[in-house]
C-alpha cells in the first residue's frame, strides 16, 4: 500500500477542504460533548461526578481532542480523525441510553472519589485512540503517529494507575483499608494488567512491526471495551 | 534458567496468565457465597485463612495460584530489570528513551513486596460500635466515645433487622441523607502514660497520629425505651506501612509521568517525526 502520491506536490482543493474541515467537525464533536457533560451536570464542576453517562462523554471528548494532534500527511491524518470521529459517536451514543443518576451523592464531596471516577474515562479514551493510531501505523509507517499512539498508551496506563492510586486513598481514608479482597479489587488488578500486557508482548515471537502493533492495538481495544462494558455501563 | 525467567516472553505469559486468573476471580465473585468467603478474609490475618475457608476450597485454590503467579512476576520483573534495564544506568545513558524503565520496574517490585507485607502482618482488620459514654480498650489506648456528630433525626439513621442501614450502602447515599462533613465522632484516648488525647474523625476524614488510626465508617441510630440512641461503627489500628506503601505508589506515578514527558520532549526533538512516511 502506498501512499506516497498524496504527498508529493500540491494537494487538490478537495482534499484541502476536507483536511480543513475534519479538524473543524473533531473540534465540533468535542464541544458537543463538553456540552453534553455540562447538562448532564446541570452547571456542576465537570469532575465532580460518578455519573456513568459523563464518563462517557468525557471519554468522546478525549478522543476528539488526540486526534487532532497534526500529522503532516493527509491522507492518514483522514483516517485517524475519522476512526476518532466514529468511536467517540459511538460513546457518545451509548451514554444516551444510559439514565443520569443524582449529581447529589456524598462521594461528590470527596476530592479522591472525583479522581478515581474521572481516570477511567481518560483511561479508555487514551486506550482506543492509541489502539486506532497503532492499527493505522500496522499498516503504513510514520515513525511520528507510532511514537504518539505508544505514548497515548502510555498516558491510559498511568491514568488508570493514578486514578488507583486515588481509590486506593479514598477507600483507605472511608475504611481503613486501602484494598480488600473483591471482585472491585480484582477488576481493577485485571485491567491494569492488561494496560501492561500492551508494553510486554514478545517481539521473538511478533517479529514484524504490523504484527506487534496490531497486537498491541488488540490489547488496548480489548482494555477499553472492558472497561466500557464493565464499570462504565 | 535465569534466562527463561528474564525473558520478555516469560513476562508476557505470567501478566497474561495473571489477567486471566484475575478475570476468573471476578467471575467467581458473581456467586454470593465466594464473594462472601473472598471478603471475610478482608477482616482476618493471612494464617487464619484457611479455617475460614474450609468451606469454599476452591478460593483457597484461587488464592494459591495467585500467590505463585505474583511471585512469578516479582521475579521476572527483578531479573528483567537487572539485567535489561539496570545496564542503562551503569552505562550512564541518560539521553535513552527508556531510561526511566528501570525506577519504574523497581518501584513495581517494591510495591508488590509491599502488598505481600501487608497481607502477612496489617491486613487483618477489626471493627467496632460504640455508643456515647463506652469505651474499648486496644493495645495500649482506651478510647471513650464522647460525642457522635450528625444532621437530622436520628430515626433517619436507624438500622434494619439485619443490622444494615435504612439508607443503604454509604457510597449510595446523597448529601441530603448523609453529609460526610456533618456525620462523625468525638473520642477522648487515653494512654498508659501521658495526657488524654480528644480525637475527631468523620466518614472520610480520619484521626490520625504517626501510625495510630481511627476511621469512621457509619453513623447509625437506635431506639431504646421509645428514645433514639446514636452511634459510630468504626475501625481503629496502627498501621505504619500505609504511608510507605502511598510513597511507593507515588514514585511509581511520578516515575511514569516523567517518563511520558520524556518521550514527548524526544518527540519533538526528533528531526525524522515530520510526517515521514513509505509504503510497506
Amino acid at each position: 500500500m502506498s501512499l506516497t502520491s498524496s504527498t508529493a506536490g500540491a494537494a487538490p482543493p478537495f482534499h484541502r477542504l476536507v483536511t480543513l474541515i475534519q479538524p473543524l467537525s473533531l473540534l465540533s464533536l468535542a464541544l458537543v460533548s463538553m456540552g453534553l457533560i455540562f447538562d448532564t451536570l446541570d452547571g456542576a464542576i465537570l469532575l465532580a461526578s460518578s455519573n456513568k453517562k459523563v464518563l462517557l462523554q468525557l471519554a468522546a471528548l478525549l478522543i476528539c481532542l488526540c486526534a487532532l494532534v497534526p500529522l503532516r500527511q493527509p491522507t492518514l491524518q483522514r483516517r485517524l480523525t475519522l476512526g476518532a470521529l466514529s468511536m467517540a459517536t459511538i460513546l457518545l451514543i451509548i451514554s444516551t441510553f444510559v439514565v443520569p443518576h443524582s449529581s447529589d451523592n456524598i462521594m461528590l464531596t470527596y476530592l479522591w472519589a472525583h479522581l478515581f471516577f474521572v481516570s477511567r474515562p481518560l483511561a479508555v479514551g487514551f486506550a482506543l485512540i492509541s489502539a486506532w493510531g497503532l492499527y493505522l501505523t500496522a499498516t503504513v509507517r510514520h515513525r511520528r503517529l507510532q511514537e504518539i499512539s505508544e505514548i497515548y498508551a502510555l498516558l491510559a496506563g498511568t491514568l488508570f494507575l493514578g486514578g488507583e492510586i486515588a481509590g486506593a486513598w479514598w477507600a483507605f481514608e472511608g475504611w481503613g483499608r486501602s484494598w480488600g479482597w473483591s471482585d472491585n479489587f480484582m477488576f481493577s488488578a485485571m485491567v491494569y494488567l492488561m494496560l501492561i500486557l500492551a508494553f510486554h508482548l514478545p517481539r521473538t515471537v511478533l517479529r514484524k512491526r504490523a504484527h506487534h502493533n496490531l497486537a498491541q492495538a488488540a490489547v488496548l481495544a480489548l482494555t477499553a471495551l472492558t472497561l466500557v462494558g464493565y464499570r462504565i455501563l | 534458567m535465569i534466562r527463561i525467567l528474564a525473558s520478555m516472553m516469560a513476562g508476557f505469559w505470567l501478566i497474561a496468565l495473571t489477567v486471566l486468573w484475575f478475570a476468573l476471580g471476578v467471575w467467581l465473585c458473581q456467586s454470593a457465597e465466594l464473594k462472601a468467603a473472598f471478603r471475610s478474609l478482608n477482616t482476618l490475618p493471612m494464617l487464619a485463612w484457611p479455617e475460614a475457608l474450609t468451606a469454599t476450597p476452591i478460593v483457597i485454590g484461587w488464592i494459591l495460584v495467585l500467590f505463585v503467579l505474583m511471585a512469578g512476576l516479582v521475579i521476572n520483573t527483578s531479573l528483567c530489570t537487572w539485567k535489561s534495564l539496570w545496564p542503562m544506568w551503569r552505562q550512564r545513558r541518560w539521553r535513552h528513551h527508556q531510561i526511566l524503565l528501570a525506577p519504574v520496574h523497581v518501584l513495581t517490585v517494591t510495591i508488590f513486596l509491599c502488598h505481600g507485607l501487608d497481607l502477612m502482618f496489617l491486613h487483618g482488620h477489626k471493627e467496632f460500635r460504640l455508643h456515647p459514654g463506652e469505651s474499648l480498650t486496644f493495645a495500649d489506648k482506651t478510647l471513650t466515645l464522647e460525642e457522635v456528630y450528625h444532621q437530622g433525626p436520628l430515626s433517619g439513621l436507624a438500622l434494619d433487622e439485619q443490622g444494615r442501614h435504612i439508607q443503604g450502602r454509604i457510597t449510595r447515599r446523597t448529601v441530603e441523607q448523609f453529609d460526610p462533613r456533618l456525620h462523625g465522632g468525638r473520642f477522648v484516648i487515653t494512654h498508659e502514660q501521658g495526657a488524654p488525647e480528644i480525637a475527631k474523625a468523620n466518614f472520610l476524614n480520619p484521626y490520625s497520629k504517626g501510625t495510630f488510626f481511627v476511621v469512621i465508617t457509619d453513623v447509625f441510630a437506635h431506639e431504646v425505651d421509645g428514645q433514639w440512641q446514636p452511634g459510630v461503627f468504626f475501625s481503629v489500628f496502627y498501621n505504619p506501612l500505609i504511608k510507605v506503601f502511598f510513597l511507593f505508589y507515588g514514585l511509581l506515578f511520578a516515575s511514569l509521568l516523567i517518563h511520558v514527558a520524556y518521550r514527548l520532549y524526544l518527540l519533538t526533538q526528533h528531526p525524522s517525526n515530520k510526517g515521514v512516511l513509505c509504503s510497506t
